[in-house]
């Protein structure tokens, strides 16, 4: 017969995640632990983690947080930037097919495809471990999700900007700042795009590298910063529209 | 001179693309001759982005200050990538 119940550690292993990071994520409700004794130890229903993994947000999040870098699903690995730019391609086509969208699909389309680019632009020979993107989008519930296992926009933005201090900072800088210096790369402004096209249009937005969060909320007219208990190198992404 | 920019794709969107477009263009520049103007044709771009821009469009300004000009520019990603151009000063050469 099937396991139906497995402990905190079995759990961790599964998912290639540490138990730390299943704690948290008990503690914030991410991921609720089943307690048969409620001062005793944590465990995880089988039902919970298939749930769970059946969410894009959830197996993106589980990936850029994993320990030890493995290639995720090949159904929303990006391993080139030439396989984003086809499935960008595709996902355009998708949107076209909702009657009900809100926001004109090529903004949809231009901010999804800027942040993609960037993650291949910036880590370029450079990917710590897992080269290329998760990228996935689910149209019934109007969400994109994409993740990458890179450097993180702290440690590209030094390159041009050495005086940056932190994760939080480095968020700002790249929202706001207008970047002049460009060698000794040709730096966009991106992700200054991303944020006009979403401060104007029914747009909800998480951006979190390092340990840093910043969000959009869809009728928002200004950026939030946070820090977060967590910290991981590369960026996630969720845009719901 | 005209630039058909769909010829280069509908979906303009990343750097690399950009930079190909724009060395593969270098020939036909090459011809231009001293008092031609450039008009960029936006007309069946479906999305834009700054990334691409900044390979192809800002280069084109850059080496021809005051001869480029812009039409078909109503597509919503154009419009966003061109005002962001703009803020960003380097539309004073265009």
């Amino acid at each position: 017969m099937e396991r139906e119940l497995f402990s905190i550690g079995e759990t961790a292993n599964m998912l290639g995640l540490s138990i730390q990071t299943l704690r948290r994520w008990d503690a914030s409700g991410k991921f609720k632990a089943f307690r048969p004794d409620p001062n005793g130890h944590r465990y995880y229903k089988k039902i919970d983690i298939d749930l769970f993994l059946n969410d894009i947000e959830t197996l993106a999040e589980i990936w850029v947080n994993k320990e030890q870098g493995t290639e995720p699903n090949s159904e929303f690995y990006c391993t080139y930037s030439n396989i984003f730019k086809i499935r960008l391609d595709k996902m355009m086509a998708d949107l076209k097919n909702i009657s009900d969208l809100k926001t004109d699909t090529s903004l949809i389309t231009a901010i999804t495809g800027e942040i993609g680019n960037n993650s291949f632009d910036h880590n370029l020979g450079q990917w710590p471990d897992i080269p290329g993107i998760f990228f996935a989008y689910d149209l019934k519930m109007k969400k994109i999700v994409l993740a990458d296992r890179g450097q993180g926009v702290l440690k590209t933005l030094q390159r041009v900007k050495m005086d940056l201090k932190n994760d939080q900072d480095a968020l700002k800088v790249a929202f706001t700042e207008i970047i002049t210096g460009r060698a000794p790369e040709r730096r966009g402004n991106g992700l200054k795009f991303v944020k006009q096209i979403i401060l104007t249009n029914p747009i909800k937005f998480l951006f979190r590298s390092g340990d840093a969060e910043l969000d959009i909320g869809e009728k928002d007219s200004k950026i939030n910063i946070k820090k977060t208990e967590n910290q991981f190198h590369g960026s996630f992404v969720i845009i719901n529209f | 001179m005209q630039i058909f920019l769909k010829k280069f794709g509908e979906i303009l969107t990343s750097r690399d693309t950009g930079k190909e477009a724009f060395s593969a263009f270098q020939p036909v520049l090459n011809n231009l001759s001293d008092n031609e103007k450039i008009e960029v044709d936006f007309e069946g771009v479906s999305v834009l982005t700054p990334s691409w821009a900044d390979e192809f469009l800002i280069r084109l300004t850059e080496k021809f200050p005051n001869k480029v000009t812009f039409i078909n520019t109503e597509n919503a990603s154009v419009q966003a990538t061109l005002k962001l151009l703009k803020d960003i000063k380097f539309t004073k050469k265009i």
